[in-house]
C-alpha cells in the first residue's frame, strides 16, 4: 500500500519535472531569439566547462585520422616533390623581386618620414573543435578572454584571414569563419581599390557583393580587408577574385581551411579616436570676436589662438 | 540492491556514450564547408536506449545531454533539446508496446518522430524569424540518422548489452502464468 502511494507521488513529481524542463527549454529558445548575446554567453560558458575536458578523449581519434590522411599523401610523395621544386624556383624569383622592392620601399619611406602604425600584436591558439554542424561554419580556439581575446578580433592563419572572434569564454573562443552565412566583411579589391562586401554562403569562395563596378572586378585580383567599420585592421589578405560559371563574383579564400590547426588572433591596439571637432572650431571662435579693428587691418591671425600653445 | 547497482552502472554508460556522441562531430578534422551533415548520434542512442531500458536513461540525464549538445553544436539553444525530450518521452510512454511489436514498428516510429522533429524545428525557426535550414541538407541529415539507427541498435544489443527484458517470463494482467 505504502509502496503504491510513494510510486504515485513519484509519478506526479516526475510529471512536474518533465513539464518544467520542457517549459524551461522552450523559454531558453525564446530567450535565445530575443536576447541572443546573453544566451550566447551562457552557451560559451557551458562549452568552456565541457569541451576542453573532452579534449583528451578527442585527441587520439583526431591524431589517428590525421595520420591516415597524411599516409595517403605519402603515396604521391614523388609528384609532390617535383611540384614543390618547381614552385620553389618560381618563388626564389619572387623573393628577389620582393627584397628589391622592400629596399626601395624603405628608402622612399625614409625620404618621406612616414609614421607607420604600430604593428599588430597577436596570440596564437589551436583549433580544438569545428562547429559540428553543416549549417554554421565556425570553430573553437583554445585561447580565451584570459589571453586577451575579445569579441570582434580578426583570426588569421599564416596565409590569410580565417574569420572573426564571436563568443569568448575564459579559456575558449569561437571563430566564425568567412564562409559562414552570417559573416560579412568590408573589403577592398586590389589594385583597383574598389570597395565591396564579402558575404559568406557556406562555400570556400564567398560572394563579393556591392562592388562599385562589378564588370571592373577581374579574376586574379587580390581581396584585402578595408578596415571600414573599425572591426578588422586594414590590409589583411583574404584571397583572390574568381568568377563562377554563373557569372557571380567570388573570392577564393587564401587561408588553408583544409589544414587549419593553428590560428593567430590579432590584437589590434585601438587607434586613437578623434573626438569632437577640435577646439579650433566652435565656441572659441565666438569668444575672441571683439577684436580691435586695427589688428585685423594689420593682417594678423583671425582664428582663435591655438589652445595648447606652440609645440616648439 | 544488485539490480539498482546495475541500473546506475548502465546510467553511467549511457552518460559516457552520450558525451562521446556529442564530441564526435566536434573532431577538428575538417574546417572546409563542403561536406555531408553528420548524423545525430545522440538522437539514435537515446531513442534506442529508451525503448530497451527506459529506467537506465532517466529523463533528467537525457535533458542534460540534450542541452549540452545544443550548446556545443551551435544549434539554436533549447529547440532541438526540447524536441528530443518530447520524442524520448513519447517512446518512453509506450515502450512496452514497442518492445512487443518488434523492430519494424520501432524503426518506423523512430523515423516518423525524426521527420516530425525536423519539420517542427524548421517551422519554429520560421515562426521566430530565425534562419531556416536548407531542405536538401535536412533530408541528408534524416537519411543518415536513420541509417545509423539500426547500427546503434546492434551496437547496444551486442556490445553494451542493453537488451529488452525477456517477455516469456513476465506476468501479464492476470498474474504470472507458467
Amino acid at each position: 500500500m505504502a509502496n503504491e502511494q510513494t510510486s504515485n507521488a513519484w509519478r506526479a513529481v516526475r510529471r512536474l519535472i518533465v513539464g518544467l524542463t520542457l517549459f524551461l527549454f522552450f523559454a531558453l529558445f525564446i530567450l535565445w531569439r530575443v536576447d541572443s548575446p546573453r544566451v550566447e554567453r551562457f552557451r560559451m560558458a557551458l562549452v568552456d566547462q565541457f569541451v576542453p575536458n573532452m579534449e583528451w578523449a578527442l585527441a587520439p581519434v583526431t591524431q589517428f585520422t590525421r595520420i591516415v590522411s597524411d599516409y595517403k599523401s605519402y603515396a604521391q610523395i614523388y609528384q609532390r616533390n617535383q611540384e614543390l621544386r618547381q614552385e620553389l624556383q618560381r618563388m626564389k624569383g619572387w623573393q628577389e623581386a620582393a627584397l628589391q622592392l622592400e629596399q626601395t620601399n624603405a628608402q622612399l619611406r625614409a625620404l618621406n618620414n612616414v609614421q607607420l602604425s604600430p604593428s599588430l600584436g597577436f596570440v596564437t591558439g589551436e583549433m580544438i573543435t569545428d562547429s559540428g554542424s553543416p549549417f554554421s561554419q565556425s570553430g573553437l580556439l583554445n585561447v580565451g578572454s584570459l589571453d586577451g581575446v575579445v569579441d570582434g578580433q580578426a583570426a588569421v592563419d599564416g596565409l590569410g584571414l580565417v574569420g572573426r572572434i564571436s563568443g569568448v569564454a575564459d579559456h575558449t573562443a569561437r571563430v566564425v569563419f568567412l564562409s559562414d552565412v552570417s559573416s560579412q566583411v568590408p573589403v577592398i579589391i586590389r589594385p583597383t581599390g574598389q570597395r565591396a562586401i564579402l558575404h559568406g554562403d557556406n562555400t570556400l569562395a564567398p560572394l563579393v557583393l556591392f562592388s562599385e563596378d562589378p564588370d571592373d572586378v577581374l579574376p586574379g585580383m587580390r581581396v584585402v580587408t578595408s578596415g571600414d567599420g573599425g572591426v578588422f585592421p586594414p590590409e589583411i589578405l583574404i584571397g583572390q577574385i574568381v568568377r563562377s560559371s554563373s557569372g557571380e563574383v567570388r573570392a577564393l579564400l587564401a587561408a588553408d581551411f583544409e589544414g587549419l590547426e593553428f590560428v593567430r588572433v590579432l590584437r589590434n591596439s585601438p587607434l586613437d579616436q578623434i573626438i569632437g571637432a577640435g577646439e579650433l572650431v566652435g565656441d572659441n571662435i565666438a569668444a575672441p570676436a571683439p577684436m580691435p579693428e586695427n589688428e585685423l587691418l594689420e593682417g594678423e591671425a583671425i582664428a582663435a589662438p591655438p589652445p595648447r600653445g606652440d609645440d616648439h | 540492491m544488485n539490480v539498482s547497482l546495475k541500473i546506475w552502472a548502465f546510467r553511467a554508460v549511457y552518460l559516457i556514450l552520450g558525451l562521446l556522441s556529442i564530441a564526435y562531430p566536434l573532431l577538428p578534422l575538417q574546417f572546409t564547408p563542403v561536406r555531408i551533415p553528420t548524423p545525430d548520434l545522440l538522437f539514435a542512442l537515446t531513442l534506442a536506449w529508451v525503448v530497451r531500458q527506459p529506467a537506465s536513461a532517466p529523463f533528467l540525464l537525457v535533458a542534460a545531454l540534450a542541452i549540452l549538445a545544443d550548446a556545443a553544436l551551435m544549434r539554436p539553444i533549447g529547440l532541438w533539446a526540447l524536441l528530443l525530450l518530447v520524442a524520448s518521452e513519447t517512446v518512453r510512454l509506450s515502450y512496452r508496446t514497442i518492445q512487443e511489436r518488434g523492430l519494424w514498428l520501432e524503426f518506423s516510429l523512430v523515423a516518423g518522430l525524426l521527420v516530425i522533429m525536423v519539420v517542427l524545428q524548421n517551422i519554429m525557426l520560421w515562426i521566430s524569424f530565425s534562419q531556416t535550414l536548407e531542405v536538401e541538407r535536412l533530408l541528408q541529415f534524416v537519411m543518415l540518422t536513420l541509417l545509423i539507427y539500426p547500427v546503434m541498435v546492434l551496437f547496444l544489443h551486442y556490445i553494451i548489452r542493453v537488451r529488452k527484458p525477456d517477455h516469456s517470463n513476465r506476468p501479464d494482467r492476470l498474474g504470472k502464468i507458467r
